[in-house]
């Protein structure tokens, strides 16, 4: 009965410790940014990380003139909406435009009060390899891709 | 890429930061500078006589902001606390670099595209 009692106050002591330093309900560390982190690591991302010779330019993309229902022009759209807005504060920003001979717009992310946001491609960009993680190990799958 | 207004003056003052948010990054050892997206190109371009900014960021994952939103609200605490942490380690690098961090709420804070 003492024993079980002892044994029982040692579990209770050593389960509060590992409990108090983490060792048990231990969760999965979680990163907000890991995908960013490999491609730094790898050197992909950052015109400042790899030399000259390693990047190439890329043929910047054409896009279609036709196809879709075109506003007027008259009619306001999301930044444009603000009393505060002004036509001349903003860039004018098209799709399909390359900009300081090295980035392509591709399409807009969003808005806010003092500037747009556009997703674009890197036209003097490094090539990409696709690699494909499998039990054995990361093997490629296709090499000399762009972004 | 960000493009910004042309008559603002904290415009000057958010390249002047990220530059030396980018600065610091290079020989900073703070754990939380790989959680601070840095701003890898920055040009300005003339329109009609008016100068624009422009900043080149890395690629923005789904926001913390999105993760409530399906969550309805609320998120396990352990995740919670390894978010609130990781907050911090960025905030230390970012003060470290001698710039302030104004607007630290749900939206700016991404995660991983996976």
């Amino acid at each position: 009965m003492l024993l079980a009692k002892i044994l029982g106050y040692l579990y209770a002591t050593v389960k509060s410790w590992a409990l108090s330093v983490n060792f048990i309900n231990k969760p999965a560390r979680i990163f907000l940014y890991p995908t960013m982190n490999l491609l730094r690591g790898l050197g992909s991302t950052g015109i400042y990380s790899h030399s000259e010779s390693q990047l190439r330019e890329v043929v910047p993309r054409t896009f279609p003139t036709t196809g879709f229902t075109t506003i007027p022009a008259s009619e306001t759209v999301e930044e444009e909406h603000w009393p505060w807005y002004t036509r001349q504060s903003f860039y004018p920003v098209s799709i399909g435009d390359v900009l300081h001979s090295k980035y392509q717009v591709l399409y807009k992310l969003g808005y806010g009060t003092t500037s747009t946001i556009w997703m674009c491609r890197d036209l003097r960009s490094v090539p990409l390899s696709l690699l494909r993680k499998s039990a054995e190990g990361l093997y490629v799958v296709a090499t000399n891709m762009s972004a | 890429m960000k493009s910004m207004v042309c008559d603002y003056g904290s415009v000057e003052r958010e390249v002047a930061a990220q530059k030396a948010l980018s600065e610091s990054a290079k020989t900073s050892e703070a754990a939380g500078k790989q959680y601070v997206r840095q701003a890898l190109d920055h040009f300005e371009l003339s329109q009609d006589g008016r100068n624009h900014h422009f900043l080149i960021h890395e690629p923005l994952g789904v926001t913390l902001d999105f993760f409530l939103d399906i969550s309805h609200g609320s998120l396990p605490i352990y995740y919670v606390k390894e978010v609130a942490y990781q907050i911090l380690q960025a905030l230390e690098f970012i003060h470290g670099a001698g710039v302030i961090h104004a607007g630290t709420t749900t939206l700016p804070l991404s995660h991983p595209i996976p």
